[in-house]
């Protein structure tokens, strides 16, 4: 037996309560943490299989764990077949849909080009056809609607309508229906929430807050003029005590560039008062990216933006706001583009596999076809990305040698295939992480070590 | 640094966290002499949990 190469050993010890020395050991295959002894922790980042000092029981405990595993073991292979079985055969169809092509807003750093488009009556037709269809299929558990955009909420009419037909066949079919809205906030009222929440059976809602407030309304400023932070601050705090709305969770998502990335304890501070300290309520930072467009003014480079996430969870933590420290489980299958069971439908009607190339300028072109034009029982064609855990698998990329694959997934396909790598701040932050969870668990460190 | 800097701002905390959680799990001493591997995966909570979608790195997820 060897240790697993998905074993990750953090160099900070702490004392356990039974008075031993120990380490914090995170399995990426897994997502579990444990503490482990010195000379467990020394022998799992042993490059080499050792014997080990904890005898027999020992070993099948570890064995157990995935901590130790066979020597002939190809680990990486493995996580690869498990995504490529995952994306051919999973039972949750899903469609992210934008309903318009418009925003309101006109931050600096999009990639997406909006003008004045919703989808058309044909249109919603054949997508409400489709997703019919995928609910008698028998094939799925669950429908999972994203409603995308543009500023979805431009498109309030479609979404409802769309919705009502959602709900209505998937209630009829006897099958699972989830619904998640991603949305600049501007546009959303007390009123609004709650025929979202209510009647389009939406329950999740994730928000862009870029800052505090002079920050945010000068990076993410509206069309027409003027701030927003404010006021969507207010609205959300108001809707987590509404209690028509007690199913709605949200999350707060911060594109982090150079404009605020030292901000994080204003702006965590904010949102406390504010009232989103709360257990409906999910924080996280996300550092600006490329869709094709030139960010290098604006975005933070990957090795400081791992440093810059780090502030911003201490951050977050300080101010009690509920944040992803490590990811809850493995990553199996990347995104909506390495799955013919998900597809993205734009105003226009194309099909696209990856949600950014709708809109995108210079990447429009690469959709699958037309929502009119498809065989509605079918899953979407197969796009550019499909093949992702073979090419991955062959070398394409860096990722058959990360330690961390099992919990990233290789990101974003799209980006690997334009010659930029989308790696994410985890990879150089996961042992820090891994430090931060184990306090957050109540273990003390022995300061020094 | 970044670290340990945290740690002082929160000593307080952290030690009453510590008690606490050595008061539950006292009962639970491991007695090997050897192997001690005491797994503290926190259950996620309905706000980790996406819905089974494929939400990820992606300008959306």
């Amino acid at each position: 037996m060897r240790p697993s190469r998905y074993a990750l050993v953090s160099a900070t010890v702490f004392r356990h309560p039974s008075g031993r020395v120990v380490r914090p050991v995170l399995h990426t295959r897994t997502a579990r943490v444990f503490l482990a002894d010195l000379g467990t922790a020394a022998r799992l980042e042993a490059a080499t299989g050792t014997e080990g000092e904890s005898g027999a029981e020992g070993e099948r405990r570890l064995a157990a764990a995935g901590l130790l595993v066979e020597a002939e073991r190809d680990e990486a292979a493995e996580v690869l077949a498990a995504g490529r079985d995952d994306a051919r055969d999973r039972r949750v169809r899903e469609f992210v849909l934008m309903p318009t092509a418009y925003c309101n807003m006109g931050c600096g750093y999009c990639g997406q080009r909006h003008e004045r488009l919703a989808a058309g009556a044909a249109h919603r037709s054949a997508v409400a056809r489709r997703v019919e269809r995928a609910t008698t299929s028998g094939r799925y558990d669950t429908v999972a609607v994203r409603w995308f955009g543009g500023e979805p909420l431009m498109g309030y009419a479609v979404l409802r309508d769309l919705s009502t037909c959602f709900v209505a066949a998937t209630e009829a079919a006897g099958v699972g229906y989830t619904a998640k809205l991603i949305t600049n906030g501007t546009l959303l009222d007390a009123r609004k929430l709650r025929v979202l929440h209510r009647q389009c059976r939406i329950d999740r809602i994730e928000v862009t807050l870029d800052g505090p407030a002079e920050v945010h309304d000068a990076a993410r400023p509206l069309k027409r003029g003027g701030g927003s932070f404010r006021r969507i601050v207010e609205v959300l705090g108001s809707a987590l005590d509404d209690p028509e709305l007690g199913g709605l969770r949200f999350t707060v998502r911060t594109n982090v560039g150079r404009h605020n990335a030292t901000l994080a304890e204003e702006f965590a501070a904010t949102l406390a008062t504010a009232g989103l300290a709360h257990d409906r309520v999910l924080c996280y930072p996300a550092p600006i990216h490329s869709w094709g467009n030139q960010i290098d003014d604006v975005a933070v480079t990957g090795e400081a933006m791992a440093a810059v996430e780090l502030e911003w969870f201490l951050a977050y933590r300080r101010h009690g706001l509920r944040f992803p420290l490590l990811p809850s489980g493995p990553r199996t299958v990347v995104c909506a583009a390495t799955t013919r069971h998900s597809e993205v439908i734009a105003p226009d009607g194309r099909v696209y596999g990856c949600t950014e190339q709708p809109l995108v300028p210079g990447a429009g072109d690469d959709h699958l076809g037309h929502v009119s034009g498809m065989d509605a029982a079918a899953p979407r064609p197969t796009g550019a990305y499909d093949d992702w855990y073979d090419a991955v698998n062959a070398g394409e990329t860096p990722c058959r040698t990360c330690a961390i694959l099992p919990l990233c997934g290789g990101a974003c396909p799209k980006l690997w295939r334009e010659g930029k790598s989308p790696c994410p701040p985890l990879r150089d932050n996961v042992l820090q992480r891994l430090d931060l969870y184990a306090l957050d668990a109540g273990y003390l460190p022995i300061v020094g070590s | 640094m970044l670290f340990e800097s945290w740690l002082v701002l929160h000593a307080a905390d952290l030690v009453q966290q510590a008690a606490s959680h050595i008061a539950i799990t006292v009962h639970t001493v491991h007695t090997e002499a050897g192997l001690l591997l005491d797994e503290i995966t926190q259950r996620p909570t309905d706000l980790l949990q996406g819905p089974g979608g494929t939400n990820g790195g992606c300008q959306e997820s």
